[in-house]
């Protein structure tokens, strides 16, 4: 007992110093090297689809999806691993509860959430590509449930879910890098 | 105090088990696809069209880990650690097949039940133009009748070969 307590009290010292994935996603909007995109459910245009009662329900689950997305140019190898080392580090956190998982030569892409399977608050999809760079996608719900997320993929399957929202963020990773 | 001795005892046990095939997740060379109980019991969660027998099954399984390589070197240290596993997690030989130059072999843990199975390892070892090699590890508690539901859904390799298996268990 006498140990457990210094051992606890660095474990939360530990803790105290790893940003949260919020900060990591402020503190890097403003920086050159990312990209940040916030979308919530009014400018996703969905809610001018014929949407069925239950596809809207699910709608109104879906608080925002916030987007990162660093792109790895000349400044080259170290600081694309910094970076990406930084989100691991905070990922890693138990907190975030690992789905899948995937990974092949010099790709990689992990889903995670945090809350309840049943009640989902957040979902995190981390891709990453040693030719392009990495993205990172806060997909942030009120009660989100599976079903809800079937729903909403649908919604977009249905749709034509507008690409256009997402074209900053491909022609941000796939320009080719400038000489 | 010996409770926690023993659980203390069994950790590094427990965990190496876990471990087994870690060790391919982000090698070069190796294509690995994981899937975590969470996962699953978030598919079981959805209310949707899909057939309750699937659903089912899906809430029952813990972890699936797919990694395939098309590198001899890496092939080579899969079925070592194949073996190795085999051996400290007690599984049996299902069935050995020899198809189109594939040599497959699925084990299995073997649970409460006849059909039912705690693992599923299944080791494809790649020969001729392609050369991949495929080992799949799938664990929970599940009916192996139920499998080939799984393999059709997910895509997953070897579902021809399950599909036999599953006719020799019961026998």
């Amino acid at each position: 007992m006498r140990l457990l307590l210094p051992l606890l009290a660095l474990l939360m010292l530990g803790c105290s110093d790893k940003p949260s994935l919020q900060q990591y996603f402020v503190s890097r909007s403003e920086n050159p090297q990312f990209l940040a995109l916030d979308l919530g459910p009014t400018n996703l245009n969905l809610d001018k689809q014929p949407l069925t009662d239950a596809q809207r329900t699910s709608l109104s689950h879906l608080k925002k999806v916030n987007i990162l997305a660093y792109k790895k140019d000349k400044a080259g190898e170290a600081p694309y691993q910094l970076e990406r080392r930084t989100v691991d580090s905070i990922l890693s956190d138990e907190t975030f509860q690992d789905l899948i998982r995937f990974s092949s030569d010099g790709q990689g892409a992990s889903l995670k959430f945090t809350g309840d399977v049943q009640q989902v608050d957040e979902f995190i999809l981390y891709g990453h590509d040693s030719r392009y760079g990495f993205a990172l996608v806060r997909i942030l719900g009120d009660k989100l449930t599976p079903t809800d997320v079937v729903n909403l993929l649908d919604v977009m399957r249905s749709t034509d879910f507008p690409i256009q929202q997402l074209e900053p963020l491909q022609n941000f990773l796939m320009t080719p890098k400038k000489k | 105090m010996k409770r926690m001795l023993v659980v203390l005892l069994l950790f590094p046990v427990l965990a190496l088990a876990q471990a087994s095939f870690d060790k391919f997740d982000g090698m070069d060379d190796v294509t690995s696809v994981i899937v975590n109980k969470k996962m699953f019991q978030m598919m079981g969660n959805v209310k949707n069209k899909e057939s309750q027998q699937y659903l089912n099954l899906i809430k029952k399984l813990d972890n699936l880990k797919v990694f395939t390589t098309q590198s001899t070197r890496v092939a080579g240290e899969m079925k070592a650690a194949a073996d190795k596993h085999i051996k400290t997690a007690g599984l049996e030989e299902l069935m050995r097949v020899n198809d189109r130059g594939q040599n497959i072999r699925i084990m299995v843990k073997s649970g409460a039940g006849e059909t039912i199975v705690k693992e599923l390892l299944m080791f494809i070892e790649g020969s001729g133009k392609e050369n991949e090699s495929v080992l799949m590890s799938l664990t929970g508690e599940f009916d192996l009748n139920e499998i080939s539901l799984l393999t059709e859904r997910m895509n997953l390799p070897g579902g021809e070969q399950l599909e036999k298996a599953k006719g020799k268990k019961t026998k």
